[in-house]
């Protein structure tokens, strides 16, 4: 063979290795082997779970162990690294709450870490699956549940509760129930809120409305626009973010559901139900208001902030947004400086003068049938954590549910008190004494049916979120129509729906 | 038709002057050649004919025209690169017919015109060739066909025979000098090579650190120049240009050198002439082996057949003499040699501003 | 014969030489040797996630960690292709390759043409004009989202709030980003332009725009052949100005593919990867088309 030759058969061969060097060690079986999902269901017994739904079916869950006394024969200070979404005011109380823990005790020194956006959040959860970059500890958001379940990463905090035999009892029952699956507690509430109307009294009084009887349906939300624009008080009357959030409450409010199978209580859920006469009434709602000038709406994407900053400056008079906006809305009207994180937003930007900012339960659409919905971040505890960290997360949340620390922890960033207990604690009755919008998000809750209150179970919830997104956005903002608006979701939902199913297996 | 002007035209990059005062004309139809060693300022002057730099001070005519603020496409000339310059992405037609195309000539004009310079240049055949695929010499015709395809007012050529061989160079001289008179148009040729210069100007202009030297018909440069750089400058091999003295007694005027004392007395006047240093220049055949006459120390002989050079060291300064047709023994190398020399055959330059002293025969 | 006796004899015009066969294993050793750092660094950070995800697109993925993947074959591959979005975001991906590839190399065109004039300051402006390659992508579409921010920028506008303006702006951004690199290779070809091939236009009366057109652009056009296809190929692969400026919106008007795949990278893998490929693919493609069509009008110099 002439050297020429000679030299490629080698070039060759070279490449050839680094190929099968590269294939090798790869996961992958070609036969269509279904991994079995073992049947062993909780060991412990079911103590104080608040979950009287009916079972999923085809889910099951390992519960496993929570070492919680490791903590005691650990050597060296415990490092416990939690992850959150949380923003501005209620960033600022996490962290105060993170230092009065480590203040009280000297096992465990927690750490909390903001992650951006809940979505950020759970891209960066997801990314880390399986390696120890994972915290111990993550504040995730409540539509989580199902895909901490799916991809077993989460340590089911009913092993906590059944070894150190705790009464959850005296925390948030709507919350509870929503998190508990196949009588498992998933997960604690912990950033525990809801959506509220926020509207500018000095507006409404421009406009001649009464300030103390804010809308309560959308259509009164739309005369309260109409009033509002034609006076001049405003330049819109409504602000909103297209967040897919604003339909679920919506649809949960007229007690529908978003999908079927019991809104994935009863079996997993495969079908998207947005293709109902409500859910078109409100997108044309939407649009129409748009095209009318009372509402301005804004797409949501990460870091969008500028429906809240339309009231600031005073554009809009009305913005629909969680109720844990509340500490930091006060913060900046009181001129305070607030962490921006990623919240965009600077006292320094807004007119103080022009704000006279009151809360009051997120209008229904036409009534309220149904119920709030429990929403905001559950504290979940990471499976590949090391017991030690196991247990160092599940003592700090023993320590955050106490009912003085829940009272600080509602004082400071306006979240629910996650233990009901808290309401009686003096700081709180103060604060509610003074200004009642700290109250109102809890008030809806009061009476309410768990059931009712429970969110959908979806596992891969942000999927299902961008495309019922993308149905509203083509509706309201593209000017589509609502029935092209929910062929469009459907469609993307459904087939995000199946793809999921298929790799749970 | 028009003739080419310097009027006192001074040209300075910074400190260095190219171009001194140069005052020169150069008549309508002429073949003029700008003569010079490198950095001598021709290239300079004749990129300012050209437009491409513009005087310092002074005047370039063009014709009646003063030229100085004109563009070069808004004068009528041609120009030949010593490069080329030709477009290396086009056919042969197209570098023609571009100044053409350029001025937005009528179509059936340009294609007449490009066939009609082509023929002229031989280069029918080579049309659809790319420069690239073209020897140096069908380089250089396409460069000269592009040039006559406008018929301008003049043409400029800058040593475009330089980057050809020996024997394509001899041959395209004759073929530029054919075209000159062919065409009838003014050139103006700028070069290093006295040869060409010889051969093909009606005049030549002599250059030398941006002045102006000697502009004159050849063989008025040949016989008398105007001072020893263009005595040593001009001819093939050039002439001896080396110190000498003047004695005179009375009326009779003496040259003195290396062993030879020469009788001035038919060619020069005793006016014209002072005692003591002066350059003497004597052509290289005009030095005659002899038994008697200057004296010099042979350092080399080089024999090209027709002809030999001896080298020879006189003083502290080289001689070359020519003998043609040699016949018998040539001398070596450190061979004593004695040459004679004719009055008539001797110029001769003031020692210090190397000027031409005028002899009898000068008008 | 063994083989150190074995003589290959080499003629290269002054003479013949003998090199041993022994020389020529040893000096091929050697270049391999040479090579093998960059060889191995192409092959763990190309060659390899290449090869990696060509592999996943005919699997989809289990859910949890250790999970198996299930062999699926092309379905994934059907898919991707026969998704109506996925044809959406290729043609935005064009739309957005065309507005900035040609205005870039317009512009750079031009401003190396201005700089390359003998006028004073010239200097200056070929420091301002290059300033862009220095900058990341991160800061220029920060600082272009100061300006463009619907609430609160520099510039009173809404481009980034209405679909088509904000590709646009997206284009404009990134021409921008890529102007200070474009016009340094331009430059660079420019000036390798022989002096005297301009003067001889000059001087055969072709004005500025007929210099450009006739004599510059052909004579530079390897140059303009390598810029457009190294434009396309970074065009194509857009990805933080879009991050920054307008995260896919508004309603995915500039959901181009690269964005496509880092948004899909955690939720759909398998996609993700199918993606992927097609975007490699969809380039060689079309530096292909690209050589093809135009190879014969650049000319590479004598």
């Amino acid at each position: 063979m002439s050297f020429a030759r000679r030299n490629r058969w080698l070039s060759l061969i070279a490449a050839l290795l680094m190929i099968v060097a590269a294939c090798g060690g790869s996961d992958d079986s070609d036969d269509n082997a279904e991994d079995s999902t073992p049947s062993e269901t909780s060991a412990g017994s079911n103590e104080a779970s608040g979950g009287s739904g009916p079972n999923v079916e085809g889910i099951d869950i390992q519960v496993g162990d929570c070492a919680v006394d490791a903590l005691d024969d650990a050597g060296d200070v415990v490092e416990l690294t939690m992850w959150h979404a949380l923003a501005a005011q209620s960033k600022t109380a996490l962290e105060q709450q993170a230092e009065r823990y480590n203040a009280s005790q000297d096992k465990v020194h927690l750490t909390v870490i903001e992650q951006g956006s809940y979505d950020q959040l759970q891209d960066k959860i997801r990314a880390s699956l399986g390696s120890d970059e994972l915290p111990a500890l993550a504040i995730a958001e409540d539509t989580t549940t199902q895909f901490f379940i799916d991809t077993r990463s989460a340590l089911p905090v009913q092993a906590c509760v059944d070894a150190a035999q705790y009464d959850t009892s005296d925390l948030l029952p709507p919350w509870i129930d929503h998190y508990t699956v196949n009588d498992v507690l998933m997960a604690l509430p912990f950033a525990s809120s809801t959506p509220v109307l926020y509207y500018n009294k000095n507006a409404f009084r421009a406009a001649g409305l009464d300030p103390e009887k804010p809308p309560t349906s959308f259509a009164e939300l739309r005369e309260a626009d109409a009033a509002i624009v034609e006076s001049g008080a405003a330049k819109y009357g409504l602000s909103l973010k297209l967040d897919s959030w604003l339909v679920e409450h919506l649809v949960r409010r007229a007690d529908e559901l978003l999908v079927n199978h019991d809104n994935g209580r009863s079996a997993r859920a495969d079908e998207l139900l947005v293709d109902t006469p409500l859910v078109a009434d409100i997108w044309t709602w939407l649009q129409d208001e748009v095209d009318n000038g009372g509402l301005i709406a804004v797409e949501d994407k990460s870091g969008q902030f500028d429906h809240f900053v339309a009231v600031a400056n005073g554009n809009a008079a009305m913005v629909i947004e969680t109720s844990a906006a509340i500490a930091t809305v006060r913060a900046l009207t009181a001129g305070n400086s607030v962490d921006p994180g990623t919240s965009g937003l600077d006292a320094e930007d807004v007119d103080l003068s022009k704000l006279d900012i009151a809360v009051a339960p997120m209008p229904s659409f036409t009534e309220l049938t149904g119920s709030s919905q429990a929403g905001g971040g559950g504290a979940f505890i990471m499976a590949n954590a090391s017991p030690e960290e196991q247990a160092a997360a599940w003592d700090f949340l023993e320590f955050a549910m106490t009912p003085e620390e829940q009272a600080t922890w509602h004082v400071e960033s306006s979240y629910m008190p996650n233990n009901i207990l808290a309401v009686d604690e003096p700081a709180v009755k103060e604060l509610w004494a003074a200004d009642p919008a700290f109250a109102a998000a809890y008030e809806t809750f009061e009476n309410v049916d768990p059931e009712k209150a429970r969110g959908p179970l979806i596992g891969p919830y942000q999927a299902v979120r961008d495309a019922i997104e993308d149905g509203m956005d083509a509706v309201v903002l593209a000017g589509q129509s609502a029935a092209d608006g929910q062929d469009i979701s459907t469609e993307k939902g459904n087939k995000v729906l199946a793809d999921w199913n298929e790799r749970a297996g | 038709m028009s003739s080419v002007t310097f009027d006192r035209v001074r040209k300075v990059y910074g400190d260095v002057v190219a171009v001194d005062d140069l005052s020169l004309t150069v008549d309508d139809g002429e073949f003029m050649v700008l003569l010079g060693p490198s950095g001598c300022g021709k290239s300079t002057a004749l990129r300012m004919v050209a437009g491409l730099e513009e005087p310092t001070s002074g005047d370039i005519a063009l014709g009646n025209q003063v030229v100085n603020r004109v563009p070069p496409k808004d004068r009528d000339i041609a120009m030949v690169f010593q490069s080329y310059a030709l477009y290396p992405h086009m056919t042969v037609r197209a570098n023609i017919e571009f100044p053409l195309k350029a001025r937005k000539v009528e179509r059936s004009v340009r294609v007449e015109r490009v066939e009609a310079a082509a023929e002229t240049l031989g280069l029918s055949e080579l049309l659809d060739r790319k420069p690239g695929q073209l020897s140096g010499g069908q380089r250089q015709r396409v460069a000269a066909a592009r040039a006559i395809v406008r018929r301008p007012q003049a043409f400029l050529m800058d040593e475009p025979l330089s980057n050809l061989d020996a024997k394509l160079r001899v041959q395209t001289r004759i073929q530029l000098v054919q075209l000159h008179q062919q065409l009838g148009t003014t050139f103006l040729y700028v070069t290093h090579d006295q040869v060409e210069a010889m051969t093909m100007a009606d005049r030549i202009a002599v250059l030398h650190d941006g002045r102006l030297q000697q502009v004159d018909r050849p063989s008025d440069v040949y016989d008398r120049p105007a001072n020893a750089f263009v005595a040593r400058f001009i001819g093939s091999p050039p002439m001896n240009v080396v110190p000498a003295t003047i004695t005179i007694d009375g009326s009779a005027l003496t040259l003195n050198i290396a062993g030879l004392a020469l009788d001035l007395s038919t060619k020069f006047r005793p006016e014209d002439l002072k005692a003591g240093d002066v350059l003497l220049g004597i052509r290289p055949e005009d030095l005659i082996p002899a038994e008697d006459g200057l004296q010099a120390t042979v350092l080399g002989v080089e024999s090209l057949g027709h002809e030999a050079h001896i080298v020879a060291q006189c003083g502290g300064h080289q001689l070359t003499a020519r003998i043609a047709n040699p016949r018998g023994s040539l001398p070596h190398a450190s061979d004593v040699m004695r040459f004679a020399v004719d009055a008539d055959d001797v110029h001769l330059f003031d020692a210090t501003s190397e000027q031409r002293i005028a002899d009898s025969t000068s008008s | 014969m063994s083989l150190s006796q074995t003589r290959m004899s080499l003629n290269d015009g002054a003479g013949t030489y003998f090199r041993s066969r022994r020389a020529r294993v040893s000096e091929t050793l050697w270049a391999y040797a040479f090579l093998a750092p960059s060889l191995v660094i192409f092959a763990v950070f190309v060659f390899y996630p290449l090869i990696r995800t060509a592999h996943q697109t005919f699997y989809q993925p289990g859910l949890y960690p250790d999970a198996p993947q299930r062999y699926i074959g092309w379905e994934q591959w059907t898919d991707v292709l026969g998704d109506s979005d996925f044809h959406a975001t290729i043609l935005r991906t064009l739309l957005l390759s065309l507005m900035t590839v040609l205005p870039a190399l317009v512009l750079g065109l031009l401003l190396a043409w201005l700089v390359n004039q003998p006028l004073r300051g010239m200097s200056l402006f070929r420091i301002v004009f290059s300033t862009p390659v220095a900058t990341s992508v991160a800061v220029a579409s920060l600082v272009f989202l100061i300006l463009l921010n619907p609430q609160g920028g520099i510039l009173k506008v809404d481009w980034l709030t209405r679909p088509t303006p904000a590709l646009m702006s997206v284009a404009l951004t990134n021409v921008w980003q890529n102007l200070g690199i474009t016009f340094i290779i331009i430059l660079a070809g420019l000036q390798s332009v022989p002096d005297d091939l301009i003067e001889a236009a000059k001087i055969d009366g072709a004005g500025p725009w007929r210099r450009l057109r006739s004599v510059i652009i052909p004579t530079i056009s390897p140059t303009l052949m390598f810029a457009f296809v190294i434009l396309t190929i970074v065009s194509f692969q857009t990805f933080g100005q879009i991050d920054i400026l307008t995260q896919g919106g508004p309603q995915d008007a500039t959901r181009v593919i690269v964005y496509d795949i880092f948004t899909n990278r955690g939720s759909d893998p398998g996609a993700a990867a199918v993606k992927s490929i097609v975007l490699f693919g969809g380039l060689v493609l079309l530096t292909f088309i690209q050589f093809a069509a135009l190879n014969r009008r650049v000319h590479y110099g004598d």
